[in-house]
């Protein structure tokens, strides 16, 4: 096969600098002709791989990893200290949508500014306007100044300019998975319609099941530097063995702080304790404290967090399972797209769930306060409370939707 | 990005007419006067200095309406475009992280889009100039080499400062304070001829001293400016733009190391 993309023993080198380091104009003439003291550290070290035509590259690993140092150094942003990088053709990026538009613009203005601004001519972006309108599905107001636009509407402007540059070879930063169902079909087969012409892919992504059904290999980084190479599946079995295993130690250690209270590795609560689920509370439509509704009613989960140290962004999960273990709702703040403040702090989060019709039982809910990439659990309560759905026990299965029989037609 | 090839170069007039287009349309759609403002703003100077030294405190300059506005226009193109890149990388990181997209468009870009801010003051400044009776001749053609040195000095020293705040990150609060001490050591509202010989050498290091008296004496006086300090002028800036372009391409790839 055609290599489009070959890394040979890349690495990149950062200054590392020390907090008292001068930033400021001020703090360097204060500071006089004192030399920094500044060592460095190696972002990425060792990296060796190709990506053929027509090939999707998929990069996992958590945070500080150097997953972004590797998208930058793809892209031409950033010089490689050590090691080659060979291109067959110019690198595009999807990393930012919006890139260089302006709110007070229109649509179609920003068409033509973003498209030049990621690498197109002018002429050329002219050319894909009108398909890149109909692709965005943004009617009339395609006219109307961006600012106007909801963020929904946004990310389908950005989305559409970014997959209509025609890349020989692409580098994709999170594929983002807000945004309607139907659109994002439509701008995942644009990118599997890429790989079919013989564009190769870099992603990366922190959505596991993303990697797995998209990509044709998959590449996990560790602390800089290559910890497997080879088939989705085999890398991210690995990968997620090590998150499995980085919650337990964390727990072994908070579980030490703690003098062995109420944490344990094995029972139902696990994680760092660097955050906390202080309270979890079950309220129904009217917002009562219960621990049981009926099928239909709705539920709100109400979730207290309490910070200790160390926790930086972060997410939530809930999940509710029957009395089997099988998963009825699986749901976090991530896939929906919510956005939070930095740290848990003392923040309280609710979850409203609308109606749940499930059938009469018991149920148990999970809620796990995790670090922002599921890395590992801050804290995690599996079973952290059950939940009674009271009535007849006249279904079987999971649902019990609001129904009713009717006789159609003369029997007679 | 290779500037070599073709279609780079063509790429990089797409990206400066894009920022330039961008930056015009903006500004004029976000202020209710519009297109208006890029005019107003240097005739509200012109009206308060030709106030303040023409009737309260008269300097007793000739044709001071055109010398003011000269001053002004020229010194505003220089000053905008300073303002604008000291943050220019800081402040569009993300299009400093997009792979083939050149950061040294952005300086460049504002140097164009307020050259033409400055075109558009330019009917008034005839009108300004004919109501005085400016003799509009042939040293009129020197004109876009004055505006080509003073393009090669506000982009040296725009590189320059858009590199120095990647490092320095306070040189955006020092950066006003130095071009308000400039404002004065630049006879926009004064007269070189008041300046007392001492303080004069000094103050014609000042290349935009050099080319503000060029500017006045081939639009007012119709006279040929002076080659010889405009050549000097021209190849420092050029020396200098060498040197601040390099040095900008650098802190710009080290900017994205700033963890």
């Amino acid at each position: 096969m055609e290599k489009a993309l070959r890394v040979e023993n890349l690495g990149k080198r950062f200054r590392h600098r020390s907090p008292d380091d001068r930033k400021t104009f001020r703090q360097w003439v204060e500071g006089g002709w004192r030399r920094n003291r500044s060592g460095s550290i190696w972002a990425l070290r060792g990296v060796n791989f190709e990506v053929a035509r027509g090939e999707m590259l998929g990069v996992v690993g958590r945070n500080g990893s150097g997953k972004s140092t590797l998208l930058r150094l793809l892209g031409g942003v950033m010089r490689p200290d050590e090691g080659q990088l060979k291109v067959a053709a110019p690198v595009n990026g999807l990393l930012e949508l919006n890139t260089g538009m302006h709110p007070e613009l229109s649509g179609r203005e920003n068409i033509i500014i973003s498209g030049v601004l990621t690498g197109l001519l002018k002429r050329e972006i002219a050319e894909r306007v009108d398909e890149i309108v109909a692709f965005a599905e943004l009617g009339d107001h395609i006219e109307d100044p961006v600012r106007t636009y909801s963020s929904g509407m946004k990310l389908r402007l950005g989305f559409s300019v970014a997959v209509h540059v025609d890349p020989t070879i692409l580098l994709i930063d999170e594929i983002l998975a807000v945004g309607d169902l139907d659109f994002q079909q439509k701008c995942l087969a644009r990118i599997e319609q890429f790989k079919s012409t013989g564009c190769a892919i870099v992603l990366i992504s922190h959505d596991l099941h993303q990697i797995r059904t998209m990509c044709d290999r998959a590449l996990w980084l560790d602390k800089g530097r290559m910890k497997a190479l080879g088939s989705p599946h085999d890398v991210l079995s690995a990968y997620e063995g090590a998150v499995t295993e980085e919650t337990a130690r964390r727990t072994a250690k908070a579980q030490a702080d703690r003098g062995g209270k109420q944490l344990s590795a094995e029972g139902n609560r696990t994680g760092s304790l660097e955050a906390e689920l202080a309270d979890i509370l079950l309220l129904n439509s009217s917002g009562v404290a219960v621990s049981g509704i009926t099928p239909g009613e709705g539920l709100t989960l109400r979730m207290t967090m309490k910070d200790n140290s160390g926790s930086e962004h972060w997410q939530l999960s809930v999940t509710i399972a029957d009395h089997h273990g099988v998963s009825c709702l699986d749901v976090n703040t991530g896939t929906d797209g919510i956005v939070l403040p930095d740290r848990p702090g003392q923040k309280t989060l609710e979850l409203h769930i609308g109606r749940l019709d499930l059938a009469p039982g018991i149920y148990t809910i999970s809620v796990g306060l995790w670090h922002v990439n599921w890395d590992y659990a801050y804290d995690y309560q599996h079973n952290a409370r059950s939940l009674r759905v009271s009535g007849a026990a006249n279904v079987k299965g999971i649902m019990s939707p609001p129904r009713y029989w009717q006789l159609v037609g003369n029997l007679d | 990005m290779k500037l070599t090839d073709r279609r780079g170069i063509l790429h990089m007039v797409d990206v400066i007419s894009v920022l330039v287009a961008r930056d015009q349309k903006s500004r004029y759609k976000s202020t209710a006067m519009g297109v208006v403002w890029a005019v107003a703003s240097p005739v509200l100077f012109l009206l308060t200095f030709y106030l303040m030294f023409n009737i309260i405190l008269p300097l007793n300059i000739p044709n001071y309406a055109s010398h003011l506005f000269i001053g002004i226009i020229v010194w505003s193109w220089f000053q905008s475009t300073t303002m604008e890149s000291v943050g220019c990388i800081v402040g569009n990181a993300s299009l400093v992280n997009q792979p083939r997209f050149s950061p040294a468009a952005l300086p460049l870009a504002s140097a164009a889009s307020n050259l033409l801010t400055m075109g558009l003051t330019l009917p008034l400044l005839v009108v300004i100039l004919a109501s005085q009776g400016a003799p509009f001749g042939l040293p009129l053609i020197a004109l876009p080499i004055l505006v080509m040195c003073q393009f090669a000095f506000i982009l040296a020293i725009a590189y320059l400062v858009a590199a120095l705040n990647v490092r320095f990150r306070d040189l955006q609060y020092i950066v006003p304070i130095l071009l308000q001490l400039g404002y004065f050591a630049t006879p926009i509202f004064y007269d070189l001829a008041a300046v007392p010989p001492e303080t004069l050498q000094f103050l014609q290091l000042n290349p935009m001293v050099t080319l503000i008296e060029a500017y006045r004496r081939v639009l007012i006086d119709g006279h040929w400016p002076d080659w010889s300090a405009i050549a000097l002028t021209f190849l420092g800036s050029l020396v200098l733009l060498a040197l601040t372009y390099r040095y900008f391409l650098r802190a710009g790839a080290g900017f994205l190391e700033e963890v």
